[in-house]
């Protein structure tokens, strides 16, 4: 009797330790998408780490699954790669909790890189559920006006919020500062600068702002002009010397006309460029708060 | 029956307690596989998830230790040294200390910070006071004092390393004439200084590049800066006075100040080049040592 219970027990702890086996190994040829790791890989900034895993063949059924595409979307924002980013913001569907935040970001990635008619798209698109939202949407879609340049649908969106969040308030404020710098902003011209570097070398680049550079560019061509005019009176036209230094200043005046309306492109796209960067700045500000990042 | 159910639940809660176990040192055998495959990057990760998912503490060390490692293999030394940082070494057995400061200061040296380095050399001296466990670290304290020209040190390092090989006492005196010959004086590497250099080429064109070694450039920036200030001074004293100027001494000053900084920056080149190759000599001994140490020991 006491032999049969035994045999009893061992042939049950048997059956359980050979199923629980069986059972692990299947799930070793079969791996999942161990998305608690890849969080925590995320979470501890191992981005690199984090597309790895995500691109592996072990989350390839697990393409349409919402939190794959955003970690892979945050990645890709991270490692700076926006349209890859955008593209699987845009991949979260609406059901889904991180569909307001994944598109928002989606619209924000596409304007950063300058695609603004895909962020405008973007934005008009998001399916809004509460007041929070769209005072948040028209916040943004006002930055992308602004990045535009259209002054006058910027005024009409700051209408459209009175916002008291205090997260779009600030922000709608500075975008506002902005609009009245661009709006007050007169843009030199590139001719015009040329011009008065032919008549006094370097003053087109005071003219574009760079006084250092015109005081420079002056006295190398006046020097230059100085030696060719000293070669002239001493050696007369014909000589090798005078020929020589006259093309050098032909050159260096030359340079300076057209460095002169260069330095007033690069001043205007600097210019533009840090607009961009401001704007951006407070489309970013209200994001982050809002979704707590 | 009814003990019989009571002991079918304690032997399922019992498998599954131990699989679990078994789980968690799998993601560690299979790091370890991917490791000895050459796939660091991916190794990297799966040493992460061991870390992530074991309880044994010794275990969890050990992945971090290799985790390093695969870090150190893909060149980013920075992240190998983080990664060692994370383990307080205090609490770890002899063994684990011992790796975890090899690796510390190997990736310390790699990263050429040397001071960090010695820093990590003296952590283990002080654990392993007076005992041959030390021996391994020798090498790379030779190298790190070479580094820092502190011949004389390196050389009595050198001179225990030999004495505590296993090698029979007519190869010791052969290693031992070698080293006594690559620290002689006229072997060691020479010392060009920056500010001497500079400071010649301030004085005479060229003369900076010429102590640093470099006699051809030495001379072709000599004879440069010699024609244009003698073209310049031609020039004024032919009363072409704008020539002289703005061609003559606005070339001559440029080549002149640009011969000075070459002059500092040849110095630190030659310093630094010359550190290399020393320790090149030294790392090849070290390996012909190491090998006839292993052959007499087999």
């Amino acid at each position: 009797m006491i032999v049969t219970e035994l045999t009893k027990k061992i042939l049950i702890s048997s059956v359980f330790f050979i199923l629980t086996l069986f059972l692990r190994v299947f799930s070793q040829i079969a791996p999942d998408c161990d998305l608690k790791f890849i969080n925590h890989l995320f979470k501890t900034g191992c981005i690199r780490e984090t597309l790895f895993l995500l691109d592996s063949e072990e989350c390839s059924s697990f393409q349409m699954n919402d939190s794959v595409n955003y970690l892979r979307g945050w990645c890709y924002s991270l490692l700076k790669r926006l349209e890859s980013s955008s593209e699987n913001f845009l991949k979260v569907a609406p059901a889904s909790s991180l569909y307001p935040e994944s598109h928002f970001y989606a619209a924000y990635n596409y304007a950063q890189e300058g695609n603004l008619i895909k962020a405008e798209g973007v934005l008009e698109e998001i399916e809004v559920c509460t007041q929070d939202h769209l005072l948040l949407k028209n916040h943004e879609l006002a930055g992308i006006r602004l990045l535009h340049g259209d002054l006058f649908p910027f005024n009409e969106r700051l209408s459209e919020f009175e916002s008291d969040l205090p997260e779009i308030r600030t922000s709608s404020i500075n975008l506002i500062n902005i609009s009245t710098e661009l709006s007050s902003h007169k843009s030199k011209s590139p001719l015009l600068a040329g011009l008065f570097s032919a008549v006094i070398p370097g003053s087109g680049k005071f003219y574009a702002g760079r006084k250092g550079e015109a005081v420079s560019a002056f006295l190398s061509t006046a020097g230059m002009g100085l030696v060719t005019w000293e070669n002239y009176r001493k050696n007369g036209l014909h000589d090798y010397r005078t020929i020589a230094f006259g093309a050098i200043f032909g050159l260096s005046y030359l340079a300076n006309i057209y460095g002169s309306a260069f330095s007033v492109t690069v001043s205007e796209n600097d210019f533009k460029e840090h607009v961009k960067t401001e704007v951006l700045f407070h489309m970013r500000i209200p994001l982050d708060s809002f979704f707590n990042k | 029956m009814l003990k019989l159910k009571y002991f079918s639940t304690c032997v399922f809660l019992l498998t599954l307690f131990s699989i679990n176990r078994i789980c968690a040192s799998d993601y560690f055998l299979n790091a370890l596989r991917i490791y000895t495959e050459g796939r660091f990057f991916e190794a990297s990760i799966e040493f992460e998830r061991a870390i992530y998912y074991e309880t044994d503490s010794n275990l969890i060390s050990v992945s971090k230790y290799y985790k390093s490692l695969c870090y150190k293999e893909l060149g980013e030394y920075d992240k190998a040294l983080e990664e060692l940082a994370k383990e307080n070494m205090e609490s770890l057995p002899d063994s684990i200390f011992l790796a975890f400061g090899y690796e510390k200061v190997l990736c310390s040296y790699m990263k050429e910070d040397l001071n960090q380095a010695l820093f990590n050399i003296d952590k283990v001296y002080q654990r392993f006071k007076d005992t041959l466990r030390i021996l391994e670290f020798l090498p790379l304290n030779i190298l790190c004092l070479n580094s820092c020209r502190e011949w004389n040190n390196a050389m009595i390092l050198w001179n225990y390393y030999i004495d505590n090989s296993r090698l029979n006492d007519s190869v010791k005196v052969n290693f031992r004439q070698e080293v006594n010959r690559l620290y002689d004086k006229k072997n060691l590497p020479g010392f060009y200084f920056p500010d001497k250099a500079e400071r010649l080429s301030t004085y005479l064109p060229g003369s900076g590049q010429i102590y640093c070694g470099a006699l051809p450039e030495g001379l072709f920036n000599l004879s440069i800066n010699g024609t244009l200030l003698y073209y310049a001074f031609s020039q004024l004293y032919n009363k072409f006075y704008f020539t002289g100027y703005f061609v003559g001494l606005k070339l001559f000053n440029k080549f002149y100040s640009g011969g000075i900084r070459r002059a500092r920056s040849l110095a630190l080149e030659k310093n630094e080049k010359g550190i290399k190759s020393f320790n090149l000599k030294n790392s090849t001994l070290m390996k012909r040592l190491y090998t006839e140490n292993v052959a007499s020991i087999h």
